[in-house]
């Protein structure tokens, strides 16, 4: 037996007995997605890490050769607005908060302005002030994005208050 | 499922998990101990999550493709060949079997905003085809120069309607000048240097004014000067390939198209090569200076009758040092840069990616850099002070660039990996990437890349990348992919 092996053998063990305390808790209980009031709760990828814990980049598989997005899978505008708030997966409702960003429509800017701060995953929190950047603003906009951009300053996760940061840089440079 | 069961998978799982970490974490060449938060991670993933916004694609790929297709997937849809990011669609251009198998770079013709054709290098034996055109319309093919080139490689447009093509050949490579080339058909070239003719001297025709290396990387400006860049690599230390300026004797400054290869800018003009190094009285040169501003530095004027060789010639030797990369590889014009007035070339120094179970391997990812030089007008006077700056320091899993292509419209640079992930274990395909360009930051380098296509054919390679006018269509070539014949693809949907 390799040296290392011992300290592997107990490292299972002890992840055992955690896993298994998280199961009795009720741990593997289903989630459905529905409104996010609670953003301190977030768990996605993008989570706020703990201070001794760094940051990873989540491994994606590659799609099968030749995969393409089809255009029947990015959602019309009039979906993507319901997308953005109810599709179960995180990922689509990333989709719809991106398809917004190219919609001037009054109704997708407040779609928007409601992910920025209440959006469950935090990618989607993030998603959602990169969207509206790119969006070309009406008269009275620029009060209600630097509204909800003061209050994401306060999300948990530091990826989103550098993008609300960010965009309030561009609002007064000398922040 | 019982709770002791799941208790068990779920452990397995951490455990898993643990191993996997500390295995990606082993390496203490490539990840180092820190108590802090991985930053560097932070911002890869901030430019993942603004992936629409900055690279105009709804999702970056995660991993390179490990996939190699059979030739009959390839042959029954030869889009397969690649996986593109969400939200990018590939068409496929030509796989016509007459195709060149190694296509290289490419030019869009008559211009990028309404193109008929495809103009290409293709990169075979002097008894293989060396130019051909490929009709945008049905990918139908033609040759244009039949033989005689050893592997071409470049292709580039000039303002006065003509294409030069040129050879990665070493000393022995040469370039040419195409008039006319939608109708100009099965030229075939012989001889060597001083000694090279073609069949159709009137529609193409050895620049020789250019001097002889390996070409690769070209870049002709509107008024004629031209960049270019020796692909070869550092040997017995003797330098790796030199960055040198062609300007021409009578600079374009507009009008028709010319109906006489006699009339072309590139037919005579003087050669100059980059010096890094202007501190102390322009004494600081030599191995360690290699990023900063420079001189540009005479070297003579080459002909056809008697061809300058700009890597070892006693012309270039006279005035060494000169700058150096390993084996610099492609180059593009930031058509950004030139609306604005300004001259700025940025290309790849390819490096050399070896797979680590081969102790010898050399483990320098490569480098794409950029070379200002003024204005157009102070370009072709000698008048600029030139300066090269590192754009990107490259890495393993975007190992080698080659290609490299500017993106109107955003501004991004579409860089080609040629690395040798194929040889590692486990085996991975290359990738395209799409790299920012430097923005208003502190600091002079590009402020992300993330990969937007990945190859399914391991022997295969990407190559030749161009965009339309509007970057709306990428064109690129998939080289020795399993077909066995060319295959051009054109890549949309950039947001």
């Amino acid at each position: 037996m390799r040296p290392g092996l011992p300290g592997i053998g107990l490292l299972f063990a002890g992840s055992f007995l955690v896993a298994l305390l998280f199961v009795s808790r009720g741990g593997n209980q289903r989630t459905v997605a529905g409104p996010a009031t609670a953003v301190s709760q977030s768990t996605g990828p993008l989570a706020a890490p703990a201070s001794d814990w760094p940051v990873r980049i989540t491994p994606q598989a590659a799609p099968p050769p030749g995969a393409e997005y089809s255009d029947d899978e990015v959602p019309d505008v009039a979906t993507a607005r319901v997308d953005a708030t109810m599709a179960l997966d995180p990922q689509d409702r990333i989709l719809a908060i991106q398809v917004l960003a190219d919609d001037n429509s009054r109704e997708s800017f407040d779609t928007l302005l409601t992910a920025v701060t209440a959006a469950p995953d935090p990618r989607e929190r993030a998603t959602a002030i990169s969207s509206l950047r790119q969006r070309s603003l009406d008269d009275g906009d620029d009060v209600k994005i630097r509204n909800a951009m003061e209050a994401a300053t306060y999300d948990a996760d530091p990826l989103v208050v550098v993008m609300a940061q960010s965009m309030l840089e561009d609002f007064d440079p000398d922040r | 499922m019982n709770q002791y069961m799941k208790a068990g998978a779920l452990s397995l799982l951490a455990g898993a998990c643990t191993i996997a970490l500390a295995h990606d974490h082993d390496d203490y060449r490539y990840h180092h101990r820190h108590n802090h938060a991985d930053f560097g991670g932070q911002v890869e993933k901030l430019a993942r999550i603004q992936s629409k916004e900055l690279f105009g694609v709804y999702a970056p790929l995660g991993d390179s493709s490990a996939a190699s297709i059979t030739a009959d997937q390839a042959h029954s849809d030869p889009k397969v060949l690649v996986t593109v990011a969400r939200g990018l669609k590939v068409s496929v251009v030509s796989a016509k079997a007459e195709l060149g198998a190694n296509i290289d770079m490419m030019a869009l013709w008559p211009n990028d905003v309404h193109p008929t054709h495809i103009i290409g290098c293709n990169e075979q034996g002097s008894g293989q085809v060396g130019v051909q055109r490929i009709r945008l319309s049905n990918g139908a093919v033609e040759n244009i120069i039949a033989s005689g080139l050893t592997s071409c490689d470049p292709v580039e447009i000039t303002a006065w309607g003509t294409i030069v093509a040129g050879e990665e050949a070493g000393t022995s490579g040469r370039m040419f000048e195409i008039l006319d080339p939608l109708n100009t058909t099965n030229v075939t070239v012989t001889g060597s240097g001083a000694a090279t003719a073609t069949s159709d001297p009137a529609h193409v025709r050895f620049l020789g004014a250019l001097g002889q290396l390996s070409f690769e990387g070209i870049s002709v400006l509107p008024n004629g000067v031209v960049y270019y860049q020796d692909e070869n690599r550092p040997s017995a230390s003797i330098p790796g390939g030199g960055y040198f300026k062609f300007i021409p004797t009578n600079v374009w400054t507009g009008g028709a198209a010319i109906t006489n290869l006699d009339a072309s800018p590139l037919a005579s003009g003087t050669i100059y090569g980059l010096r890094l190094g202007r501190n102390s009285g322009g004494t600081d040169i030599g191995l360690g200076n290699h990023a900063g501003r420079g001189r540009w530095i005479a070297i003579g004027q080459s002909t056809n009758a008697a061809p300058l060789n700009l890597r070892s010639g006693p012309e270039v030797k006279a005035q060494w040092p000169l700058a150096a990369g390993y084996r610099p590889e492609d180059q593009d014009i930031d058509k950004g840069a030139l609306e604005d007035g300004f001259v700025r070339v940025c290309g790849t120094n390819t490096g050399q990616d070896i797979t680590d179970v081969d102790s010898d391997g050399g483990n320098f990812f490569g480098e794409t850099f950029c070379i200002t030089d003024g204005t157009p007008a102070e370009a072709a006077a000698n008048t600029a002070i030139p300066e090269y700056q590192l754009l990107i320091s490259h890495f393993p899993d975007f190992g080698m660039p080659d290609n490299i292509a500017y993106q109107p419209g955003k501004g991004n640079w579409l860089i080609h990996e040629d690395g040798e992930g194929a040889t590692y274990s486990p085996r991975r395909n290359n990738d395209i990437w799409s790299c920012l360009d430097d923005g208003d930051d502190a600091d002079m380098l590009s402020d992300a890349c993330v990969k937007v296509i990945t190859l399914n054919d391991l022997a295969a390679e990407s190559t030749g990348g161009v965009f339309d006018a509007d970057g709306d269509a990428y064109f690129f070539s998939v080289q020795h992919n399993v077909t066995g014949h060319g295959v051009i693809l054109k890549v949309t949907g950039w947001k």
